[in-house]
């Protein structure tokens, strides 16, 4: 569920004339005060965006510097900017901070588009000597002009695209490729194993940092849908970062050349009908999967719903036919892939692979309940996206056998499949006056609950209702309100007027 | 420190009386003489239930230290193929030489560590068996800074909760939670609305007839009245009488699991009581005990549908409700036979239960010997630790021994007894069964500091600890001799005395461990129960020390008493549930609580709230309006940046606002802080500013103020010639607002929860009638833009040198 967030304007007018205030007449002290301590009003009732908290402390020390002019020191004056231009950056870089171990500030701020020197003027205030005065006064403006470009205007107009475009992300292929190259030459001769070694490292963090990178992205595009709430419950947001990342990086796996082979020789036979990875597949793939589940515990699931996705594709339809059947999740899928729809060899290979994330996902944790449970959750996953019903219709081999070597394992979900195999069992035939009868008297019952239920719920809220002898009682200047003085329930926040 | 014999004898005590885990159980219910047959078929039956009893039996008389440590040995789990981080290889083989060293070290007190080894064995995997978790950028790591209170620092679970069912697993591999086999109208009844024994006659009842060691385990909101025998709730022993303790058992919190004891005591009812129906008089004498359990409605269980992160927490989760479980006939009532992922037990740790046994006076001691000895009792540690479960089981012992116990909570992030952010003194007469927000009370005293932390005000936080300690000693302490000790004979407890139980923050380094020191100095308690540090590198060292280790308390005080008790095991609910949640349902609670209106019987009692009206939400339930120039003298901005509120804007602050209502004795407050102060400063505008507000001034001081309660501001209105008017939201009793001229506002929130509309929620999330997008102070989806979110800090960032 989405949640909203406090703010601490009614609406977005209130920050429009604080953003007037500020940056209308770059010299109007006045207007900067005003702005100023409306901001600190702001503040105290609810914590201020970033953005917002960083403009209030800069446009504080701009007035300071403004306004006192016969100010003894100019040291407190430079360590109040250089204080505010720290915090400014900090505070925007540590929230992309989402990997385990530190990017660079520089790398982010690029990101960002966040004045380099900022940046550097950062390091020198925090490390360094302390910055002259007229650099940190160039900062401040600086800063002012960025937060006006990258935060003001965006909320102010949300519908205008962003001034400053995020970089698009690079592509993870090559990483991929080099990964492959690296990992076939020493599954072919376990000697270079040693000589490879470090470079393998390497790749492996490359991809590792792709996968950061991908989060931020996916939070400066803004390309996915937000499910984001208050600040307690950020995780959720975290989640639909990774989530993002993690299925881009699972789409291109499954591009061919990837965890399928090019050769249709060095995939599996479909005649073979066991759903058995070539050892070499699994040699070259499997340390990096491994891996990566290790930092990203859903990783399985991904894969698995991206196999799952791509198997579940009406085939029916043809493959001359256009992609209009398919839901938004396999479109870019389908983009990736660009090569003609049907190939069972490719599709054969990606069922054994879901069934090799079954049976080996777990390898990573010692825990069995846990092992069981996202095992259980990727055939839930599998089971649900190939549901019968539709392979009967859509003779996806791959699918077909993926779901039998499931099943064969499982009795239960076999007899529950063949069940639904079954298919219609009551169909509209069966229809007549005593099905309506029973019906009918469903319903009188269950309106007849909900009358006793209400009496209950009236008597649950004994506190609101009796007014009399408490008005009484009340001190001098209290009085409780009631619908007979006009008042109504409105959102918190709104002053009812009352006679 | 306690000696060796003293350790022993007091081990012996307990486990003759008050063995709580269902495991311990075992032994001696196969032990004592059965009465009857059923009886003993019944304890039969459940000793062969449980395999670990009677492996752990062996094992104690054994002894010796050598096998133990083989053993201890060989469960730990095979050696982890090494994996990605090779800090975890480092924890590892520290915590391997933990259990060596522990072993050796411990010949001095070997009764006491020695049972309490074997328990940990048993109970609490050696620290090597925990998997590691899969990384996740806001775990806490463990040499990560100290202010975790801070708001921003809440622990983010990003990744499986990896660690939680594993220990769930190791803990109780049977995994069963109620060894009672429940057979209707053999030790069930339901009682037909004319037998209704006791209280309210509208509500279901159903009687129990326990066989001695039965454990039962029930989810959901009931009352529990013990008419024979002796059981225990949640680790407290209940005798009979007629006196019915409500308990909420929620899956948000560990629920209490209901033991028989087997009782010494004749078998004769108590007279108090009425007599049973014949049906089940005629079966009872084969058991042990005979329990009413009766429908407890207080509209709680509302709560989970304003604040969903505990929708449906008195009830089985969805999942698991389908299962067919055994009736109970109550309809707040579910029983669970085994244990499932998000239901866990309250399991009371034997070195808990020793470490209150040596401290609580046993019945043995006289009471006119207990006056004049100072019986507070101080618990401390880091958080997660079960600071706030021990608290409340030690607060619960007490008041079997003792009538009326006193309890100060000094965590302003995790109260007890009242929303985050004061520091409160409560008086207790029944035991609490149930998680904080169950219990929200009017407390006898207490002093809003404004914030989830004392960081930004730790002086002001000192302050009202010392200003409640004093109330406690002149008020409190011996107080209660002045009332009629009518009541003192029939229940047997002391009354004369008023124990003191104080709970601190988790907040144990840095400035925090300053403040626990200073706060222990203010205090002087007689008893300290400190939490083993956890098993890490740095604090690992100060545990090991063993005895020298008490000796490390602030004050070289003699009288002193320092008891180290071990953590609880880490739970799958903290994962499910963080100290966030547990402190939005306390506010949210709160808000929706119904207190008593009439003043409490005794001075002396804290009245906790009884219902909640959670049919309406916040925003459709009729406020107070108040003149602010009438009600109130003062208003107060406190926290980090408030000083920089001005008149003319203060209105804004305060919208939608929490502030405390603060009584400040006569002639306390600042007399110049008249109404046309505010208007002098700059003209014309701000006239219309009649809020008392008075720039920059310190919170009220806590000798002299206190506050009653908190109170949501859900409006202000300068408009018109008409002065300020402010709508208040407040549980708060009508009785006390009029002593309540002054606000004080601080840096807490109403929780998001609060300001939405549950009754739209699921569809169109409008709020009162306004649709989404236009409610204010509200705002749905992300903001675009750069910088759109609240800072959020990291702590547990690491360097790729690191790896």
């Amino acid at each position: 569920m989405q949640l909203p967030r406090r703010v601490p304007w009614e609406n977005l007018t209130e920050l429009e004339q604080v953003f007037a205030w500020i940056y209308t007449d770059e010299n109007d002290l006045d207007a900067k005060q005003r702005a100023v301590d409306r901001l600190a009003a702001w503040r105290a009732a609810v914590p201020l965006p970033h953005a917002l908290e960083s403009a209030h402390t800069i446009l504080s020390v701009l007035l300071q510097d403004g306004t006192a002019a016969s100010s003894s020191t100019c040291l407190s004056l430079r360590m109040s900017y250089a204080s505010s231009i720290i915090r400014l950056v900090n505070g925007l870089v540590d929230p992309l901070q989402l990997g385990a171990y530190a990017r660079s500030i520089h790398s982010i701020a690029q990101q960002l588009g966040l004045p380099p020197w900022l940046v550097e003027l950062r390091h020198a205030a925090t490390h360094e000597d302390l910055p002259s005065l007229e650099v940190l006064r160039d900062a401040a403006k600086e800063a002012m002009t960025w937060l006006l470009h990258n935060y003001f205007l965006p909320t102010l107009n949300p519908s205008a695209s962003s001034t400053a475009p995020a970089p698009p992300l690079r592509p993870i292929a090559p990483l991929l490729k080099q990964y492959k190259t690296l990992l076939k030459a020493t599954t072919r001769d376990a000697t270079l194993h040693v000589q490879y070694r470090a470079e393998i490292t390497k790749t492996l963090r490359d991809i590792e940092r792709w996968i950061s990178e991908a989060k931020v992205a996916s939070s400066a595009t803004g390309g996915v849908a937000w499910d984001d709430a208050q600040d307690e419950n950020d995780d959720s947001e975290e989640d639909t970062r990774e989530k993002s990342a993690l299925d881009k990086l699972c789409d291109a796996l499954l591009e061919k050349g990837m965890l399928v082979p090019l050769s249709k020789k060095k995939r599996i036979s479909p005649e073979q009908g066991t759903l058995a990875l070539p050892r070499s597949s699994i040699a070259i793939w499997s340390p990096l999967l491994s891996h990566l589940q290790s930092l990203h515990p859903a990783l399985p699931l991904h894969l698995v719903s991206a196999i799952t996705a791509h198997l579940s594709r009406p085939i029916s339809a043809g493959a001359a036919a256009p992609n209009t059947d398919f839901g938004a999740d396999s479109v870019s899928l389908e983009m990736a892939l660009d090569e003609p729809k049907t190939d069972p060899t490719y599709d054969i290979c990606l069922a054994s692979w879901a069934k090799w994330l079954i049976d080996n996902c777990t390898s990573g944790t010692t825990d069995p309940d846990e092992a069981t449970e996202l095992r259980e959750s990727i055939v839930v996953r599998i089971v649900s996206a190939l549901r019968p019903d539709r392979v009967e219709r859509g003779a996806s081999k791959a699918a077909n056998a993926l779901l039998q070597v499931i099943s064969a394992e499982r009795p239960k979900l076999a007899a529950a499949l063949s069940i639904l195999t079954q298919t219609p069992a009551q169909s509209s035939k069966d229809w007549d006056e005593n099905v309506l009868a029973v019906m009918d008297a469903r319903l009188t019952t269950f309106l007849a609950l909900q009358r006793d239920i209400s009496p209950d719920t009236l008597d649950a809220a004994p506190a609101s209702a009796p007014a009399g002898a408490e008005v009484v009682q009340l001190p001098p200047g209290w009085r409780k309100l009631s619908e007979r003085d006009g008042w109504r329930p409105a959102p918190v926040g709104v002053f009812v007027t009352c006679s | 420190m306690l000696s060796a014999v003293a350790a022993r004898k007091a081990r012996l005590a307990q486990s003759q009386t008050q063995n709580t885990t269902p495991a311990v159980s075992a032994p001696s219910s196969s032990a004592s003489p059965p009465p009857s047959e059923a009886k003993k078929k019944a304890a039969s039956s459940s000793s062969s239930q449980k395999p670990p009893s009677s492996k752990r039996k062996s094992s104690t008389s054994v002894g010796g230290n050598v096998p133990k440590k083989k053993r201890s040995e060989q469960r730990r789990p095979p050696e982890q193929p090494a994996r990605y981080f090779a800090q975890a290889a480092v924890d590892a083989f520290k915590t391997q030489e933990d259990v060596i060293v522990v072993d050796e070290s411990d010949a001095e007190s070997s009764a006491s560590s020695h049972s309490s080894r074997i328990a940990e064995d048993v109970a609490v995997p050696p620290a090597p068996g925990r998997p590691k978790r899969a990384w996740s950028p806001s775990a806490p790591l463990p040499d990560s800074s100290d202010e975790d209170n801070e708001e921003g620092g809440e622990p983010i679970v990003l990744d499986f909760p990896l660690s939680a069912p594993l220990q769930q697993v190791l803990v109780q591999p049977p995994s069963s939670l109620s060894s009672f086999d429940p057979v209707l109208n053999q030790n069930v009844f339901h009682l037909a609305p004319g037998e209704c024994l006791l209280g309210d006659t509208a509500h279901k009842s159903t009687i129990l007839l326990l066989g001695s060691g039965e454990t039962v385990a029930l989810l959901g909101t009931y009352t529990i009245t013990v008419l024979r025998g002796t059981v225990s709730v949640a680790g407290v022993q209940l005798t009979a009488g007629p006196t019915s303790h409500p308990v909420y058992a929620s899956r948000s919190s560990p629920i209490p699991i209901i033991q028989c004891r087997l009782s010494r005591s004749t078998t004769a009812p108590t007279p108090l009581l009425p007599a049973l129906p014949e049906r089940i008089a005629d079966a009872s004498p084969n058991f042990d005990a005979t329990i009413l359990l009766q429908e407890l409605h207080t509209g709680i269980e509302g709560l989970g549908r304003i604040c969903r992160t505990f929708d449906g927490c008195f009830a089985p989760a969805r999942w698991h409700r389908s299962q067919a479980r055994f009736d109970m006939g109550l309809d707040t009532v579910y029983f669970l036979e085994r244990q499932t992922p998000d239901v866990s037990p309250l399991v009371v740790l034997p070195s808990w239960d020793a470490a209150i046994g040596s401290a609580v006076p046993p019945p043995s001691v006289d009471e006119n010997e207990l006056v004049g000895r100072a019986a507070t009792y101080l618990v401390k540690g880091p958080k997660n630790a079960g600071k706030s479960t021990f608290a409340r089981l030690l607060l619960n012992r007490l008041l079997s021994r003792f009538k009326r116990v006193a309890y100060l909570e000094c965590d302003l992030g995790q109260s007890e007894f009242t929303p985050g952010g004061m520091v409160s003194l409560n008086v207790v007469e029944q035991p609490l069964f149930g998680p904080p927000f169950t219990h929200p009370s009017t407390p006898h005293a207490s002093h809003y500091i404004g914030a989830t932390s004392p960081k930004n005000s730790p002086s002001h936080y000192l302050d009202s600890i010392q200003a409640l300690m004093q109330l406690y000693h002149a008020d409190l302490q011996n107080a209660a001799l002045d009332e009629d000790d009518t009541s003192n004979a029939s229940d047997g407890r002391i009354s004369s005395i008023i124990p003191l139980v104080i709970n601190t923050m988790g907040w144990t380094k840095g400035l925090g461990a300053d403040l626990g020191r200073k706060v222990e100095e203010i205090i002087e308690p007689a008893h300290i129960f400190s939490f083993a540090p956890p098993t890490l590198e740095d604090d690992w060292h100060a545990a090991s020390a063993g005895p020298s280790y008490s000796h490390q308390g602030p004050v070289p005080n003699g009288a002193t008493t320092i008891h180290t008790v071990e953590s609880a095991p880490p739970s799958s609910l903290s994962s499910h549930y963080t100290a966030a949640d547990q402190r939005n349902i306390s506010m949210l609670s709160y808000f929706h609580a119904v207190f008593p209106d009439d003043p409490p019987s005794s001075p002396h009692t804290s009245p906790i709230a009884v219902s909640w009206t959670t049919s309406l939400p916040l925003c459709a339930q009729p406020p107070y309006q108040v003149d602010c120039a009438t009600a109130f003298d003062k208003l107060v901005l406190t926290g980090a940046g408030m000083e920089d509120v001005v008149p003319s804007e203060v209105h804004r602050a305060l919208n939608c606002a929490l502030v405390a209502l603060v009584r400040c004795e006569p002639g306390t407050i600042d007399s110049d802080m008249s109404i046309d102060a505010g208007a002098g400063t700059d003209g014309s505008v701000f006239s219309l500013s009649m809020l008392p507000y008075d720039q920059g001034a310190p919170a009220p001081s806590p000798y002299t103020s206190r506050c009653l309660g908190l109170a949501l501001v859900r409006g202000v209105s300068l408009s018109g010639p008409a002065p300020a008017q402010i709508q208040l939201l407040t549980p708060v009793p009508v009785r006390l607002l009029g002593e309540a001229r002054v606000l004080v506002m601080g840096e807490m929130q109403l929780p998001v929860w609060g300001m939405l509309d549950f009754r739209t929620l699921d569809d169109g999330g409008d709020v009162a009638g306004v649709e989404k997008g236009r409610v204010p102070y509200l705002r749905w989806g992300k903001g675009e833009g750069a910088g759109g979110e609240r800072r959020r800090v990291r702590r547990n960032l690491m360097r790729r040198e690191q790896m």
